[in-house]
C-alpha cells in the first residue's frame, strides 16, 4: 500500500474509532436497560482493536499486536460472561432488566 | 484501491456499530454486534493479521453472539422490546450538534495524524506471529489461563438455576 | 539461587494454583467443610513466604526474577520480576485474605464458602502476578482477572443490594478497561513495546513535540488507572461497592483490591519520573487533592458505618497519589509505606464493622451506640486503627503520613502539604465522630444482652492492630536501613 492510501486509513480509523467511543460512553450514561450497557462496553473495545491495528501498523510490528488482540479477546469474552451473569440475576431478583429498578443504595 | 476498500469496511463497521447501539429490539442489537465483528475481521485480514482475524470471528462473531442471544432469553420476553425505555437514546433535535461533533472528531484525527507524526510503517519488521506469542509473551498466556479459571468460577456462582 | 530462595519464590505464584486445583478435585463434602480453614492456612504460608522474602530483599538490596516452566535466557523471553515494592504488596494481599478468611468463617453462609475461597485464592493469584511482571500489557491482563474476581465476590451474596454495587463496579472498570488499553494503543504507537523499562527510558530522554502520542497515551492510561484506584472524580462506585458486599469481601476490597489495581502501577511506571512531566504532574496532583478533601468532608455527613469508611478509603488513597504525584524517593517511601498502613487500619475496621454487623444486626450509626463496654476487643481495635489512620503519633499512620507531607514539603509543593495536613484534622473529627456514635455513650436496652464477637473474628482484629501497634517501632528500623543505603 503507497503512502496516499496509508495516510487515509489513519484519519479514516481515528474518526471511526473517536466516533465509536464517544457514541459508546453516550449509550453507557443515558441507557436504562441493563444488556444495553453489556453491549456498549463491548463496542468500546471493537474501538480499542481498531485503535491498536493502526499501532501495531504504525510500529511496524503486526505479530505482537495479533497477540495483544487475541488476548484482549479472551479478557473480554470473560467480563462479558460474568456481567451477564450479574445481569440474568438482576433479573430473578427484580423481575425486570430497568436499572432504575436497582436504585436503592445512595449517597 | 485497498485504501478505499478499507475506507468502505470501516464505515459499514461503524454503521453496524450505531445500530447495535440504538436498535429498540436486544436481539437486533446482538446481531448488528455480530456483524460489526465480520466486518472487523475482513479488515484485520486485508492488513495481513490472519491470526488475528480468525480469532476475532471465532470468539466475537461467534461466542459473544451466543452468550447474548442466551442472556437475552433467560430473561423475559418482554424485555427484548424495551417497553420501559422511557428516554429515548437519540432526539431529532440534537442532529446540528451530532453535525458540529462529527466535524470536531474529524479535525481532531487529521490533527493528530499530520502533526502527531503518525507514520505507517507496515509489516516491515515481519516478526512471526508464533514466536512471538510462544516465545516473548509467555506471562500472558499464564495470566488467560488464570483467568478462564475465574470465568468458571463466576459461571457456578452465577448462572446455577435455584439455590 | 538457593533453594529456600526458589520454595518462597514459588509459592508466590505456584502454590496458590496448586491450591485451586487440589480444592477442587476433592470431594465436594469435604472442601465445604474444610474451606475456610484452607484459605486460612493458605494465605498464612504466601504470607510467612513474602514476609521472609522482605527481609531478605531488604537485607540484600536486589531483585530476583524467574520464570515458571520456560526458558527465561532465550532471547526477549519475558519472565517475572519481584522487587521490593512488589513483595510488600504480596505480603499485604496475604494479610487481606487471611483476614477476610478468619472474617468469612462466621459470617458467610455455608453453600457460599466454596465459591468464595476459590475466588479468593484466585484474587491472591491475580494480585500476586500483578506486581511481578514487567510490562503493561501483561499487567492488565491480571487486572482483568482481578476485575472479574472482585465483580463476582461482591455479588457472592446474590441480594439485590450486592448486585448493584457489582453492576456499577462493572461499568466503571469496563470504562477503566478501555482507557488504559487505548493510552497503551497511543503509547505503542511511540516507543514500539510496553515493557516498563522501555517505558521509562523513553521518558528520561528529553521530549519533544514529536512525542505527542506518548504524552496522550500517558493521560489515558493515568485517567484508566485513576478510575480503577477510585480517586476523584472518578470515585462513583467506591462507595456502594465497599457497602453493599458481605462482610469479608469488604475487608478484602478495602484492604488490597483497589489498591493493588489502581495505585500499585501509578507506583511502578509513573513513581520516579513524574517531576520531569509538568502538566500530567499537576493533573495528578489536582486529583490527589480533590480526593483527599473531598473522602474527607463527604464521611463527616455519612451515616452507615461502611460508607463512612469507603469515603475514608478515597481520603487515605488521595494520599497516596499525592506522594506518586510528588514523585521524590522520599514520597515513594512514603507512598509504599501508607499503601501498606491503609492495608492494615482499613482492614481492621472492616473486621470491627462485621462483628457490629453479626452482633447488632444494624450498621447505622445513628441505631448504634454505647457498645464499648460489651465489645472490648472490638472497640480497642476499632480506636487504634483510627489513631493509626488519622496520623497520630507514634502508631505506624504517623510515619506514613509524615514522609509524604514532608516530601511534598521539601519539593517545593508548600499549598500540597498544607491541604494535606488541614484534611488530615478533617479525619480525626470524622473518626472521632463515628466512635463516638458507636461505642461511646450510653448503651441501648435493645443492646443490653450482645456479647463479643467470635474466635476468629476477634483473632483477625487482634493481629492486625497488633500490627499497627508493631509498625510504629518497626517502621524507624526500616527508614533507617533504606536511610544506610542512601535510598532516602
Amino acid at each position: 500500500m503507497n503512502t496516499a492510501d496509508f495516510n487515509l486509513f489513519t484519519v479514516s480509523v481515528l474518526v471511526a474509532a473517536l466516533t465509536i467511543v464517544i457514541a459508546a460512553v453516550y449509550t453507557l450514561i443515558r441507557t436504562n436497560n441493563l444488556i444495553r450497557v453489556i453491549i456498549a462496553v463491548e463496542v468500546m473495545m471493537k474501538a480499542v482493536t481498531l485503535l491498536l491495528i493502526l499501532a501495531g501498523l504504525v510500529a511496524g510490528n503486526m505479530a505482537l499486536i495479533q497477540s495483544f488482540i487475541i488476548t484482549i479477546i479472551v479478557c473480554e469474552v470473560a467480563v462479558a460472561i460474568v456481567a451477564a451473569g450479574i445481569a440474568v440475576n438482576c433479573y430473578r431478583k427484580n423481575g425486570s432488566l430497568n436499572i432504575s429498578a436497582l436504585e436503592k443504595l445512595k449517597g | 484501491m485497498t485504501g478505499i476498500t478499507l475506507l468502505i469496511l470501516l464505515v459499514i463497521m461503524v454503521l453496524f456499530l450505531l445500530l447495535a447501539l440504538t436498535k429498540k429490539s436486544l436481539l437486533k442489537s446482538a446481531v448488528a454486534l455480530a456483524c460489526a465483528s465480520v466486518m472487523l475481521t475482513i479488515i484485520l485480514f486485508i492488513l495481513a493479521a490472519p491470526w488475528g482475524a480468525v480469532f476475532e470471528l471465532s470468539v466475537c462473531a461467534g461466542l459473544i453472539t451466543v452468550v447474548f442471544i442466551s442472556t437475552i432469553s433467560m430473561t423475559d420476553a418482554k424485555s427484548k422490546r424495551e417497553d420501559y425505555e422511557e428516554r429515548k437514546l437519540h432526539n431529532k433535535k440534537f442532529a446540528p450538534l451530532f453535525f458540529i461533533l462529527a466535524v470536531v472528531v474529524a479535525a481532531t484525527a487529521y490533527f493528530l495524524s499530520q502533526q502527531a507524526g503518525i507514520v505507517i510503517q507496515g509489516n516491515e519488521l515481519g516478526y512471526d506471529f508464533k514466536e512471538v506469542l510462544w516465545n516473548t509473551r509467555q506471562t500472558d498466556i499464564v495470566g488467560q489461563i488464570v483467568l478462564v479459571l475465574a470465568a468458571v468460577f463466576g459461571i457456578t456462582v452465577f448462572f446455577k438455576e435455584v439455590d | 539461587m538457593n533453594t529456600v530462595d526458589m520454595l518462597v519464590l514459588y509459592s508466590f505464584f505456584v502454590l496458590p494454583l496448586a491450591a485451586v486445583f487440589v480444592f477442587n478435585l476433592l470431594p465436594r463434602r469435604v472442601s465445604d467443610k474444610i474451606a475456610v480453614h484452607f484459605l486460612t492456612g493458605l494465605s498464612l504460608l504466601v504470607l510467612i513466604s513474602a514476609v521472609v522474602e522482605c527481609i531478605q530483599l531488604l537485607t540484600k538490596f536486589d531483585y530476583v526474577s524467574f520464570s515458571l516452566l520456560w526458558d527465561m535466557k532465550a532471547a526477549n523471553a519475558s519472565f517475572f520480576y519481584l522487587d521490593l515494592t512488589s513483595c510488600v504488596v504480596i505480603a499485604c494481599t496475604a494479610l487481606s485474605v487471611l483476614c477476610a478468611a478468619l472474617v468469612a468463617k462466621d459470617s458467610l453462609r455455608p453453600e457460599k464458602k466454596y465459591s468464595f475461597v476459590n475466588l479468593a485464592v484466585i484474587i491472591m493469584l491475580a494480585i500476586n502476578g500483578m506486581v511481578m511482571v514487567t510490562d503493561l500489557f501483561s499487567f492488565y491482563v491480571f487486572l482483568e482477572v482481578a476485575g472479574i474476581c472482585a465483580f463476582i465476590l461482591v455479588a457472592l451474596n446474590k441480594d439485590s443490594q450486592g448486585l448493584e454495587g457489582s453492576f456499577k463496579y462493572f461499568l466503571m472498570s469496563a470504562l477503566a478497561t478501555a482507557f488504559l488499553l487505548i493510552g497503551m494503543a497511543f503509547i505503542f504507537m511511540n516507543t514500539g513495546s510496553l515493557y516498563f523499562v522501555e517505558i521509562q527510558a523513553f521518558l528520561s530522554k528529553s521530549y519533544t513535540a514529536n512525542y505527542f502520542l506518548f504524552q496522550l497515551g500517558l493521560c489515558f492510561v493515568l485517567v484508566g488507572l485513576c478510575i480503577k484506584a477510585g480517586i476523584t472524580p472518578f470515585h462513583g462506585w467506591v462507595p456502594d461497592a465497599y457497602q453493599s458486599a458481605p462482610a469479608s469481601v469488604s475487608v478484602l476490597m478495602g484492604g488490597i483490591v483497589t489498591k493493588a489495581c489502581g495505585i500499585y502501577a501509578l507506583i511502578r511506571v509513573f513513581g520516579f519520573i513524574l517531576p520531569d512531566f509538568g502538566f500530567v504532574t499537576d493533573i495528578l496532583m489536582i486529583f490527589a487533592l480533590l480526593a483527599i478533601c473531598f473522602g474527607a468532608f463527604t464521611a463527616m455527613a455519612q451515616s452507615n458505618f461502611k460508607r463512612i469508611l469507603a469515603y475514608s478509603s478515597i481520603s487515605q488513597l488521595g494520599y497516596i497519589v499525592l506522594a506518586v504525584a510528588v514523585g521524590t524517593p522520599l514520597a515513594i517511601v512514603g507512598a509504599v509505606l501508607h499503601f501498606v498502613n491503609h492495608s492494615l487500619f482499613k482492614g481492621s475496621l472492616f473486621v470491627n464493622a462485621d462483628a457490629i454487623e453479626r452482633e447488632t444486626g444494624t450498621l447505622e450509626i445513628t441505631q448504634l451506640g454505647g457498645l464499648g463496654k460489651q465489645m472490648p476487643v472490638t472497640s480497642i481495635s476499632s480506636v487504634l486503627s483510627f489513631l493509626s489512620a488519622a496520623g497520630i503519633p507514634p502508631l505506624s499512620g504517623f510515619w506514613s503520613k509524615f514522609l509524604i507531607i514532608l516530601a511534598a514539603w521539601l519539593a517545593g509543593f508548600k499549598a500540597a502539604a498544607a491541604i494535606a495536613l488541614i484534611a488530615s484534622l478533617v479525619t480525626i473529627a470524622y473518626f472521632l465522630r463515628l466512635q463516638k456514635a458507636v461505642f461511646f455513650g450510653k448503651s441501648r436496652e435493645e443492646f443490653a444482652d450482645i456479647k463479643e464477637s467470635s474466635v476468629s473474628n476477634k483473632a483477625a482484629a487482634i493481629v492486625l492492630s497488633a500490627l499497627t501497634v508493631a509498625g510504629s517501632v518497626l517502621i524507624p528500623v526500616v527508614l533507617s536501613v533504606l536511610k544506610a543505603n542512601g535510598l532516602i
